[in-house]
């Protein structure tokens, strides 16, 4: 039997092998050969569920140094140390992450980091950028469906422009300008809240409503496909005292809210979407997914709602994690902030 | 339900596996039956006598013996009732790599392949796997034998594109 070499292993082993790493340990093995840079892209994580970290570091208002930290291996990776111009004269810094989906993170700049003066997508994977246009206004919300370099994926900003009128601003890749939309309502321009996280589901973006005293009062729902507005009634209630409300998609499908106060802790709904109501949850729900809110929004709570909120299948690499709500916080270093249990 | 079929025989039956350098092995009959290729060497083949011997054209004999142990340990361990302990799992997996070199380990991974045994492929894929994490691209090339073939501008643009993956590997 002649002597047998590793590179005469079988493309098969070669991938076996790769399969055991997790992503951010096979990229770099790219550059091993043309062979093996193919075998690795072909290969679809089934494993992986615990979404990445990124967050910034760097002097007060000079916050450019993105890190993005892989909660598999605890390792922490910084993507670029330059200031990179992204928009006209902006870079970074001060930067308000509104959704984040497919690598991608949809950004906002503002005043404040309340408002959305203009938006912009960032892929701290690839550092890539995409640039939309204007927005003109300040809006309060703003998300996106699909892979933003897709033709079909949408990207939708909200506000509530003037009492009786809300206002949302859709723009799809390839278009050098916003389409608004104007529909007429019981909004209150000094009154109502829009969510600051619009959840994507099926063919429609969610938002939920609520009054000052952060009590729940509605759900809207924009459909992309015919571009319609509907409102579901139904309000959430935690015994008069002020909450913060954090909208993602549950696993199944349904809106799940999780409602936070500091003297309760925090609880859960859901939106049943077949059904259009709110329906209390107990823990049981939280069995099969992980729940993550950026934690910042504690730090900030004169503004009230959180940045981003999403939950994530408790299976793979997740499973370990499983009932769990986490959070981020700004001095992250590696470290994910456990709200719950 | 199933594996009853030699209860009534007081001995174990043995099937004699012959390694690529000739030598011979006489296996317990269960244990042999691990091994898809020799499992199907008996299956769906009549003329095969169970006191046949059994070429493996791929494995030397120097890894029979381990390779052997692996299947009794764990066949062993799926079992018993209740499970053996995660730690007792670990402990023989462990001693098993322990002084393989990387090549006795790509050996074993061959002989595993031309086997046909998930489990201890997965074992052995999983231990080659460990061995290479967070290494640089130079070190894996020298541990797997492989020329680059990128030429220096093919090698940035993948550097450019995932530049933040390279932070950090370890040089050896």
């Amino acid at each position: 039997m002649k002597k047998a070499e590793w590179s005469d292993l079988p493309y098969d082993i070669v991938r076996f092998i790769m399969e055991k790493l997790c992503w951010s340990e096979r990229v770099p093995l790219y550059l091993v050969c043309k062979n093996w840079h193919d075998c690795i892209r072909e290969i679809k994580s089934t494993n992986e569920f615990l979404p990445w970290l990124m967050y910034y570091k760097g002097q007060k208002d000079n916050r450019n140094i993105c890190n993005l930290c892989d909660p598999s291996t605890r390792r922490i990776y910084t993507v670029k140390e330059t200031r990179t111009l992204i928009y006209k004269n902006i870079d970074l810094s001060g930067a308000v992450p509104c959704q984040s989906r497919f690598g991608w993170v949809l950004f906002s700049k503002g005043s404040g980091n309340i408002t959305i003066k203009h938006l912009f997508f960032y892929n701290p994977f690839t550092n890539q950028f995409i640039e939309l246009p204007k927005l003109g206004n300040k809006y309060r919300s703003a998300s996106f469906s699909k892979i933003p370099t897709c033709p079909d994926c949408m990207v939708i900003a909200l506000r509530i422009p003037k009492s009786g009128q809300l206002e949302i601003k859709t723009w799809q890749p390839g278009y050098d300008t916003w389409k608004t939309f104007k529909f007429s309502g019981d909004y209150d321009r000094d009154r109502t809240l829009i969510s600051k996280q619009v959840a994507y589901v099926g063919e429609s973006f969610y938002c939920i409503f609520s009054d000052l005293n952060r009590t729940v009062k509605k759900v809207g729902a924009f459909n992309t496909k015919h571009q319609e507005w509907q409102e579901f009634s139904g309000s959430i209630a935690v015994n008069n005292e002020p909450f913060f409300a954090y909208l993602s998609v549950a696993i199944n499908g349904d809106l799940l809210v999780v409602v936070y106060s500091y003297i309760q802790g925090p609880g859960l709904w859901r939106f049943d979407l077949s059904e259009n109501k709110w329906f209390v949850e107990d823990e049981k729900i939280m069995e099969n997914q992980v729940i993550f809110i950026d934690h910042s929004s504690f730090l900030n709570s004169k503004e009230g709602n959180a940045k981003q909120s999403f939950s994530v299948p408790a299976i793979g690499n997740a499973r370990q994690s499983a009932g769990k709500i986490l959070g981020n916080s700004l001095t992250l270093k590696g470290d994910q902030f456990i709200i719950h249990p | 339900m199933a594996s009853s079929s030699s209860s009534s025989s007081t001995q174990v039956k043995k099937i004699t596996l012959k390694a690529a350098d000739g030598k011979h092995f006489e296996v317990e009959e269960p244990v042999a039956m691990e091994m898809e290729t020799v499992k199907s060497f008996f299956v769906g083949n009549e003329d095969a006598m169970k006191d046949m011997v059994v070429p493996l054209l791929n494995v030397s004999s120097e890894h029979m013996p381990a390779i052997l142990d692996f299947y009794r340990n764990h066949s062993e361990f799926r079992k018993r009732t209740p499970p053996p302990p995660a730690e007792e799992v670990k402990a023989f997996n462990e001693a098993f790599l322990e002084n393989k070199s990387d090549e006795q380990l790509m050996e074993m991974i061959m002989a595993a392949n031309f086997l046909n045994t998930k489990e201890l492929l997965n074992f052995l894929t999983e231990a080659a796997a460990n061995r290479i994490k967070n290494k640089s691209v130079e070190y894996v090339r020298a541990f797997f034998g492989i020329e680059n073939d990128f030429t220096p501008e093919e090698e940035a643009r993948i550097r450019a594109e995932n530049e933040w993956a390279f932070d950090g590997l370890d040089e050896d």
